[in-house]
């Protein structure tokens, strides 16, 4: 027969294991590193145009992905491209803004195509969509998650969209000498293998004499 | 078993509606890390009804967490118009002031998020993506920026999670504050233009 004593040094033991038990089996929260733009001369893709730089890289591999975003997004049909961009000009400045970045898997027109994409437009085998429409990739990727929740899930979920929100490229100025990045996500069609081309055509802006500067990079993924 | 039979309904009616926790975050006590010289030139400062209620809201488990944050946005936005221009203006939108101002300073909520950590202690993020425009009278985008400004506490309990909401609150909105300032106060578009009005 047991002691009270005896019995609540053991209900506390269990409490103690139990506790250190979930922080070591990962009931700690999520944490995802900042992934750290370096010189776009270095990634995968890069062009050099009117003292400008711009490197694309996309994402494909499962453990980075699972590193920088805490999932594979590819399993979602979602590829993220790590972008990044260093205006050198010694005196001109450069707006870069998310409406002017389009990804497609269709070669596109270079003339032509930016007042006729909408935001996201999907036909079939052919999509094409603007830079910013992470909102509509978010929640497929996160969604299956939240349904079958539970604290964890959930926590692990708002960690990864949040993510995803915040390494977003984003609207910027590129002054003299200086550089940005972050990432676009791309939803790819089912018809879609590995191996196909993607499309990323990226316009600058000029603040003096609004003179458009293009970027087209044709990609394997 | 009267008794009983009172507090199991009582439970199940409380289980039923929810309840909803508002967190109140004031930016009041914001104060900016750096000095800058103002611009000597007069802004409209256009702070849309978007912004003025922006806000983060969250359902779980039957409970609704509501957190407003759009007056201190503006709030916040007035503080760094007038620490870095002369002359500030404010409206709701461009036609207001037509013709009064040099330039347009307009404020914009992108995006608000949240994360709530697994157990009580663990870490929550509070960001907000905010977006400044720089136009010229004519509406010529003339700079354009993106601060991501957080706020980190720990997602709390029951008794301390409206206390780690407020720390985490004015966290973020002194974060956007100094950024905003730092943005505007350096950047070349603004001071060539203001040159050039001179």
């Amino acid at each position: 027969m047991k002691s009270k004593h005896e019995k609540l040094c053991q209900i506390l033991h269990i409490c103690v294991t139990v506790f250190w038990g979930m922080l070591l089996t990962g009931c700690a929260t999520m944490h995802l590193p900042d992934y750290v733009h370096s010189d776009p001369n270095g990634y995968q893709y890069h062009a050099f145009r009117n003292h400008i730089v711009v490197g694309a890289s996309p994402f494909v591999d499962k453990k980075e992905c699972k590193k920088y975003f805490g999932t594979d997004l590819m399993k979602t049909s979602v590829v993220p491209i790590a972008l990044s961009v260093w205006n050198q000009h010694p005196h001109n400045s450069y707006l870069l803004l998310k409406d002017n970045i389009i990804i497609s898997n269709q070669r596109m027109d270079v003339h032509s195509s930016v007042k006729q994409v909408r935001s996201h437009q999907h036909r079939g085998g052919e999509s094409t969509m603007k830079a910013g429409a992470v909102g509509l990739l978010v929640a497929p990727v996160v969604g299956a998650a939240v349904i079958l929740a539970g604290g964890k899930m959930i926590s692990d979920a708002e960690v990864i969209q949040h993510n995803l929100e915040v390494k977003e490229i984003c609207n910027k100025t590129l002054s003299p000498d200086s550089e940005t990045g972050g990432f676009v996500y791309f939803r790819i069609p089912e018809t879609q293998a590995l191996g196909d081309k993607l499309y990323l055509k990226v316009d600058l802006v000029d603040v003096q004499n609004d003179d458009t500067v293009t970027f087209n990079f044709e990609m394997e993924i | 078993m009267k008794k009983l039979s009172l507090v199991l309904v009582t439970s199940a009616v409380l289980m039923a509606t929810g309840c909803t926790h508002h967190y109140v975050i004031d930016a009041t006590s914001c104060s900016f890390k750096e000095n800058a010289p103002k611009n000597n030139i007069s802004v409209g400062l256009i702070l849309s009804e978007e912004l003025k209620t922006a806000g983060w809201q969250k359902e779980f488990m039957g409970d609704h967490f509501v957190m407003d944050l759009g007056d201190q946005f503006a709030e916040v936005s007035r503080c760094v118009a007038k620490v870095a221009f002369a002359s500030v203006l404010e409206a709701s939108n461009k036609p207001g002031i037509q013709g009064q101002v040099d330039a347009y300073l307009i404020a914009k909520v992108s995006k608000i998020s949240r994360t709530m950590g697994a157990t009580a202690f663990g870490r929550s993020d509070l960001s907000v993506v905010f977006e400044w425009r720089f136009e010229d009278k004519d509406g010529k985008l003339i700079w354009v920026d993106t601060i991501h400004a957080k706020g980190t506490s720990a997602t709390g309990n029951i008794f301390s999670h409206k206390k780690e909401a407020k720390k985490q609150g004015q966290m973020m909105m002194e974060d956007l504050m100094n950024q905003s300032h730092h943005a505007i106060s350096n950047a070349v578009e603004i001071k060539r233009f203001v040159a050039s009005v001179k």
